[in-house]
């Protein structure tokens, strides 16, 4: 048991879910990238090394293009490959470097690969997702053709593996997208109405859980703290789209769920959507046509709270309990679990 | 009785540790390969594995057999992954107008200090880094090895990274990151052939110190023939004797290092191998002066006689090892039991 002595139900509230972001935004390898650096222009003359770019991605390498600050100038950088140490992406240089005649470097890249099914990687660079096997390279998705894209990517797109290894999904543009592993191109399932936004800084870090089999994927539709958030299942067999929990225009939230195994139900924490003081109001579960049952409740100056995890047959949460409401706010907080033959 | 003492010795020998010594991973990798011929063609072949060697590219030769025929593979580059190695062929394609598929690749990535790799492959030991690519050994520059490499050199990185220690051609090998050419330690007057492949051989590799200034090895592995215990500088000088042969037919079955780095604590007994399985307890300074720790003294009959077995590990404070003792006087029966000793009394 801990106590959060929080001066207001936000900062508690923020604080609990930086348990979950730190894994959740880790998203696959966490280990090093290289690529090899081949042009680096001001911004001004971003032109030139976007041709370069559009050179390279046309004949088939896995080249990208990302703005740094340099001496607190912008600079755009061009770089091609993805390799798991300096030496392998020297071998790839050397080869490049006859291929091509450009002078290069290895450079650290900020690159992210998720080792995919049937021995391949999803590659996310700046520019584009690319998926790759023995037999090559292939772009399946492009997040600004025409403009660099800052540091922020690969990371700002949430990329999130499903547990198959089939599919990757991740956010950009306002929709959330699947990228299957056989694929030409992804596949855009939500539009910008249900699809979750980038999360700014200090916002509910935006969550994504897959059924057993990878066959189902469920959501959050927004990231925002005070909004009202809907849970969403996507069927990836057929595409269908469906809000389980629907508070679009309401006042209530989904703050934390996770899918059952069994692939019939998934629980979630409901709060209210509006004021500073709750985090969560309760503990339910919802079948795949929305058919909501209670599970826990909380008491008097208590709120059930996540992150939601099935561990050893058992459904596990919090419970966070104000000790002095109207003065300190101050609160603790409980491990407690059920039983998943109970639920 | 020979066999059942061989078959004591062999149970002895697997064991977890046996794993921890392996010194490198053994994840797969990748190459391209870039040429195939019949062994009978073995000169053509090996004129492109020179040829793009020569060029400045990871490559290397290996034998296989296909369909009963032997075979001669020319691969290039090391990659974690087939897409990384699909992203080299693009490249490499271009630049020498080869065709070439991914295939697994034979050979063994060991991650070493400053972000740099010693890369072992059928046909050379290399160095890799952001600079590129550098030969530190060729195991044989003009016949492709068999797929026992790069296995059969018991490659072990010291725990700085910095150094590579392998076996091969009864040498020791000792390879600095740094250095241009890997250094045979075993070069100098009354070296041994050092050897590690038979039926029944041990499962030993050669240990660095803490620091890695130093690599202990055995000089073979064969059950019922003298083994000594050697020592050199990660430098590849400084060749040392530490236990060789004291008694006459005196084998050293293990050792390991006193994290102290002043000394090698190890078991030695008989090579004689009707009954022992293991030995005494002994340590070595890295000058050479040997102390008793526990003996094995056949003479106080087989109800009091016992023998140390290995593996020997170092783990929270005390050097973990194994006592034997025989039940009967034909000495058939064992009862084998776990012991230690805290390792700041050795």
């Amino acid at each position: 048991m801990w106590r959060l002595p929080g001066p207001c139900g936000l900062l508690a509230l923020l604080a609990l879910l930086a348990v979950e972001s730190t894994s959740a935004a880790e998203g696959g390898d966490p280990s090093t990238v290289y690529s090899i650096q081949v042009q680096a222009v001001p911004l001004a003359e971003a032109e030139d090394g976007m041709a370069t770019y559009r050179d390279l991605r046309d004949k088939s390498y896995l080249a990208y293009a990302y703005r740094v600050e340099i001496n607190g100038e912008p600079w755009l950088r061009i770089a091609v490959g993805a390799f798991h140490s300096h030496g392998a992406a020297a071998e790839f240089g050397r080869a490049f470097g006859v291929a091509e005649g450009m002078d290069h470097f290895v450079a650290a890249a900020p690159v992210r690969v998720l080792p995919g099914a049937g021995e391949r990687d999803f590659v996310v660079t700046p520019s584009a997702l690319w998926v790759r096997g023995g037999a090559g390279v292939r772009e399946v998705y492009a997040f600004d053709a025409e403009g660099p894209n800052g540091a922020g990517l690969p990371a700002d797109v949430l990329p999130d593996l499903a547990p198959d290894g089939r599919m990757l999904a991740f956010a950009h543009g306002c929709r959330l997208n699947f990228a299957p592993v056989e694929a030409d191109a992804a596949v855009i399932t939500t539009d910008s109405s249900d699809g979750p936004c980038t999360p700014y800084e200090g916002e509910l870090p935006w969550q994504l859980d897959w059924s057993a089999s990878g066959e189902h994927a469920f959501f959050l539709d927004v990231p925002y703290s005070e909004y009202p958030v809907s849970l969403v299942m996507a069927r990836l067999d057929s595409g269908e789209v469906r809000c389980l929990i629907c508070n679009e225009g309401g006042d209530r939230a989904v703050r934390w769920f996770v899918a059952h195994s069994s692939e019939d139900r998934v629980f979630f924490v409901g709060a209210q959507a509006y004021g500073m003081a709750i985090s969560g109001s309760g503990l339910f579960s919802t079948n795949m046509d929305g058919v909501v049952r209670a599970l826990a409740a909380p008491g008097e100056h208590e709120e059930i709270v996540g992150p939601l995890s099935i561990e050893d047959g058992y459904l596990r949460y919090r419970r966070l309990r104000w000790l002095d409401f109207a003065n300190s706010w101050d609160s603790e907080v409980t491990d407690e679990r059920i039983p998943l033959d109970a639920l | 009785m020979r066999y059942l003492a061989i078959s004591i010795l062999l149970l002895l020998l697997v064991a977890p540790p046996a794993l921890a010594a392996e010194g490198g991973g053994t994840m797969p990798v990748y190459s391209i390969q870039v040429r195939a011929v019949p062994l009978a063609e073995l000169e053509d072949g090996m004129a492109t594995y020179r040829r793009l060697r020569d060029e400045g590219y990871l490559a290397y030769a290996s034998r296989v057999e296909i369909s009963g025929e032997p075979w001669l593979r020319i691969a290039v580059g090391v990659f974690r992954s087939r897409g990384a190695a699909a992203e080299f062929g693009r490249a490499f394609g271009a630049a020498e107008g080869l065709e070439h598929f991914v295939a697994p690749a034979p050979v063994r990535v060991l991650p070493a200090a400053d972000e740099r790799e010693f890369v072992v492959t059928p046909s050379a030991l290399w160095v890799r880094g952001s600079g590129g690519v550098r030969e530190v050994f060729a195991f044989d520059a003009e016949a492709p090895n068999g797929s026992g490499l790069p296995a059969a050199i018991l490659p072990v990185l010291s725990s700085d990274g910095r150094t590579l220690a392998a076996i091969y051609n009864c040498r020791l090998l000792v390879a600095a990151i740094d250095g241009d050419a890997a250094v045979d330690a075993t070069d100098a007057p009354g070296g041994p052939c050092v050897t590690t492949v038979s039926d029944q051989n041990y499962g030993w590799r050669p240990g660095w110190s803490p620091s890695g200034d130093y690599v202990a090895f055995l000089d073979q592995a064969l059950w019922e023939y003298e083994i000594g215990l050697w020592l050199a500088r990660s430098d590849g000088g400084g060749l040392l004797c530490l236990a060789c042969n004291r008694h006459g037919q005196s084998a050293v079955r293990w050792f390991v290092w006193h994290p102290s780095e002043d000394r090698v604590l190890f078991v030695e007994g008989s090579s004689l191998g009707t009954i022992p399985v293991g030995g005494g307890l002994f340590t070595a300074d890295v000058d050479g002066t040997i102390r008793t720790i526990i003996p094995a003294d056949p003479s106080v009959g087989w109800e009091q006689y016992e023998e140390i077995a290995g593996p020997l590990r170092i783990e929270d404070g005390f050097l973990h090892f194994r006592r034997v003792r025989w039940l009967d006087d034909n000495y058939i029966e064992t009862s084998i039991t776990e012991d230690r000793l805290p390792i700041g009394a050795l």
